[in-house]
């Protein structure tokens, strides 16, 4: 049987359009989703972006917070260094300024102090007169080597000018050439050269650095070692000037030796002359008294007339011999006591006394000279004025010749006054003569105590004196520890001052020098 | 001066610190100066290491020697010590020290060490390692690293490793803490070596600094740069993130290698997030203050016998003339009767809360012998 087979027939147009629209909602849905994703992703990449941004932007802060702290620490560092060097300096310079001597000063930096600063390598040198350079401070340098670095140094002008100028030099500022220059000639490579400056000049120069493979010097260290420099030069300079006045002084006390030691020759000379003519005057004195009292005693034999009569003429010139005899009696006998006093050969019996009953003895003595005169006599003793010691005889002497002066040169109906006052604050007892005369004029009262000395005046030319009783008065006042001046004014008055001391009188009489 | 003070014919321990000027290898009057205190203080054992600034109760010195003396029957001592170390696998010499020291005393009695290295070149983690392996990885190791010489009995040692174990009827505690603040955008270590790293973002790892410091790089191409960061190395140390937020180990480069790369102490891992850090001093105070208290805390009340302090040179650069004020604050906090001693360092080995037992720059780290 032949079958026959028939194709089924079917439409697929539906299942095909179905499919393709099934395909074009799966796009779509897909489409829709790598839409969407892809705007998260660029979201996402963006943010990333954002992020990335941030980081580096973050990284680029941190570069400068870096950049900020590695000043930061350089200068701390920098710092650190300079707080410390002048911690050393410091050290240094009380090192130095307790010296007051060149050698020791240039000692006293030492290499440990020198290394605390940062420098291994020292040379300080001072310049002579004649511009030589010494090595004073020598560290890390054998001496050939710093004496030849300062033989050349002394054939360089140029350096040696700047260096007057008070510039440093450094192998951080200075010119290449002259960098080379100085670190060849010293052989140092990291090197500060400071003059040392005084108010003569460039003095010499301090080189202190490092040789090679070392830090470089710093803008501060070049500050240090300027200080360092001006401190060591002041120190030189105190230690000359010093010097100076140690020499000086030296000098002017070998000086003041030799003066002395002239000066007491001298005064040794006067002594023994001035003991001579005291032992002179003394010595004659003794031989005159003798003939001159036989002389005295035969002129009054003769006036008696019990030899035999004799005429009034002869009687008269008699008495005149008795007179002059008298008075050359007088004369000696001062001159002995000043003489006597002088040498040291009269000793002040001193008790204790009450001035005033002895200065009223005093007046009663001199009561005839005072009514011849028509005087007025005034004794004004304060109620306080105390008893004090002295010797009465002699301070008697001292009143009686001052009054007799004051009776001398003072015109009838005058007045003469006699002051004791007491001055506690001083310990003394002021006394005083004081007259209504014609007074002294000023050119005479410096010498009024002088032995021999007499006023030129009318009185003196008429009235005799022998110019020896204010030099005893001052003599006497001497020896009683007192002091005695005089006030005058010409024809007014005058007054004489002396001061007896309340308590202390030494019993010895001074020795004249 | 120590003679006089302890008044004894015999010493367990002598320890010596001194500034470079008087440990020069060529300073006749290095190895005399030991014989002396030989001589004088007759100690059993002597140990002891250069340092640029010297730490003491009542003082800091930039120049001279310090001594201390230690004599206990209560604190058991033992020394050792070991020369050119960067001739030597690091992690096998690491763990011979280890065990030389350990054998001082038996395991029971033993408290804890401190380490002396002068070698600041070498992977200073490889030599931790080898100790955490000899001593045990949870026992208390703190240390000090410096350059120039080190004192061991009479003689004086260069590239060496030194330590001192304690033990007996005491306790050990240390602390470490830096308190320095990161700074910019972190960054990535993509190549690294051991303690070298080659490059941070892509770039050269010099290129850290020179992006933040171009006036310090001027005249010098990267690949010429050579030689080390000077202050800048110090005063801007690395940051390594730890595991955990806001906490970081410092590293203070200590060399920059020709193709840029930075050489630092200990080990660095590749993909570490690393800051450029800037030292804060508030924060750095508060550093010393926290490690005091820790210690205190620690000692649970009590006063403590004897107390080390170990200062980055770094923080010393950082505080001027004001670093002292860090170990007034230490002695303020532990109220200290007992001796202080100490010295600034260019390494500080301690571990830390968040890091094992690590190499550290510009901390500081207080070790307490209760």
């Amino acid at each position: 049987m032949n079958s026959i087979a028939y194709p089924i027939q079917m439409d697929l147009t539906p299942i095909f359009g179905i499919a393709c629209l099934v395909l074009l909602a799966g796009i779509g849905i897909v489409f829709y989703f790598f839409i969407g994703k892809s705007e998260e992703l660029r979201d996402l990449k963006s943010a990333y972006e954002k992020i990335m941004r941030s980081f580096h932007e973050l990284d680029e802060q941190a570069k400068l917070i870096v950049k900020t702290d590695l000043e930061l620490n350089k200068a701390q560092e920098e710092l650190d260094r300079r707080l410390k060097g002048l911690g050393t300096l410091q050290k240094l310079a009380r090192n130095m300024r307790t010296s007051l001597d060149e050698n020791e000063a240039f000692q006293r930096i030492s290499p440990e102090l020198m290394t605390e600063l940062g420098f291994s390598r020292t040379l300080a040198a001072i310049s002579t007169e004649h511009g030589i350079l010494l090595s004073k401070t020598v560290i890390s340098f054998n001496q050939k080597q710093a004496e030849d670095a300062l033989r050349e140094l002394e054939k360089k002008p140029d350096i040696l000018n700047v260096l007057k100028k008070g510039q440093i030099f450094s192998s951080l500022s200075s010119p290449h050439q002259i960098r080379t220059t100085i670190t060849n000639l010293f052989e140092t490579e990291h090197f500060i050269l400071a003059p040392l400056l005084t108010q003569k000049g460039l003095i010499g120069f301090i080189l202190t650095g490092n040789r090679y493979n070392a830090p470089a010097v710093t803008e501060g260290d070049e500050e240090l070692i300027g200080i360092l420099a001006s401190q060591l030069a002041q120190t030189i300079e105190n230690a000359q000037l010093f010097e100076q006045v140690y020499r000086s002084t030296q000098m002017l006390e070998t000086k003041v030796n030799e003066r002395t030691k002239e000066l007491s020759l001298a005064l040794k000379e006067v002594e023994t002359i001035s003991q001579k003519k005291s032992e002179f005057i003394s010595a004659v004195s003794h031989e005159l008294r003798t003939p001159l009292t036989s002389i005295k005693g035969y002129a009054s034999i003769l006036m008696t007339g019990k030899i035999g009569d004799i005429p009034e003429a002869v009687k008269e010139r008699l008495g005149k011999i008795n007179l002059h005899s008298d008075n050359l009696v007088k004369l000696i006998n001062d001159l002995l006591d000043i003489a006597r006093i002088e040498s040291g050969r009269v000793e002040m019996k001193t008790a204790l006394h009450s001035i005033k009953p002895m200065l009223n003895n005093i007046a009663d003595l001199l009561t005839p000279q005072l009514s011849t005169k028509d005087l007025i006599l005034r004794i004004q003793v304060q109620a306080d004025a105390p008893d004090i010691e002295f010797d009465t005889s002699q301070v008697e002497r001292v009143f009686i010749n001052l009054i007799s002066n004051a009776i001398k040169f003072t015109l009838p109906g005058g007045i003469i006054t006699l002051n004791a006052i007491p001055q506690w604050d001083k310990n003394i007892l002021l006394c005083e003569v004081a007259d209504t005369g014609i007074g002294i004029k000023k050119e005479d009262v410096a010498r009024v105590f002088d032995e021999f000395y007499r006023v030129d005046n009318q009185i003196n030319m008429t009235v005799k004196g022998t110019g020896l009783g204010l030099a005893l008065a001052k003599n006497i006042v001497e020896a009683h520890d007192g002091r005695i001046w005089v006030s005058s004014e010409l024809g007014v008055g005058t007054t004489f001052h002396f001061t007896l001391p309340f308590k202390h009188i030494n019993k010895e009489l001074p020795n004249p020098s | 001066m120590v003679k006089s003070q302890t008044n004894l014919t015999h010493h367990d321990l002598i320890l010596v610190t001194a500034t470079p000027a008087y440990t020069a290898p060529a300073n006749p009057h290095t190895i005399s100066g030991l014989d002396q205190l030989h001589k004088i203080l007759n100690p059993e054992r002597l140990i002891g290491m250069t340092t640029p600034v010297i730490i003491l109760k009542d003082e800091i010195h930039l120049k001279g020697v310090a001594v201390l003396a230690i004599s206990s029957d209560e604190i058991g001592i033992g020394i050792a010590a070991q020369q050119t170390i960067s001739l030597l696998p690091l992690q096998e010499t690491g763990i011979r020290f280890a065990r030389d020291l350990a054998s001082r005393m038996s395991a029971s009695e033993r408290h804890g060490a401190i380490i002396f290295c002068n070698n600041i070149g070498i992977n200073h983690s490889l030599l931790i390692r080898g100790l955490q392996e000899g001593l045990g990885r949870a026992f208390n190791i703190a240390g000090a690293i410096n350059p120039d010489g080190m004192f061991c009995q009479n003689q004086l040692f260069t590239d060496s490793l030194g330590g001192i174990i304690f033990g007996g009827q005491t306790s050990f505690f240390s602390s470490i803490r830096h308190g320095w603040q990161p700074l910019g955008k972190p960054r990535i270590i993509d190549d690294c070596d051991s303690n070298l790293i080659r490059s941070i973002d892509g770039k050269p790892a010099v290129s850290i600094y020179q992006d933040y410091f171009p006036d310090s790089f001027v005249g010098a191409k990267s690949v010429q740069l050579t030689g080390n960061l000077g202050d800048i190395g110090l005063l801007y140390p690395l940051g390594l993130n730890t595991s955990r937020p806001k906490d970081y180990i410092i590293k203070n480069p200590t060399a920059v290698l020709p193709d840029g790369s930075l050489v630092c102490q200990g080990e660095i891992a590749r993909g570490t997030e690393v800051h450029l850090m800037i030292g804060d001093k508030d924060a750095c105070r508060r550093s010393a203050h926290d490690a005091a208290v820790d210690i205190r805390d620690k000692l649970h009340g009590k006063h403590p016998r004897l107390v080390f302090i170990f200062i980055s040179i770094a923080r010393k650069k950082l505080f001027g003339r004001s670093f002292w004020q860090e170990i007034a604050q230490i002695k303020d906090i532990l109220g200290i009767a007992c001796p202080i001693f100490g010295m600034y360092t260019y390494g500080e080995i301690g571990a830390t809360a968040a890091s094992d037992l690590q190499i550290h720059n510009a901390s500081i780290l207080v070790i307490a012998i209760g």
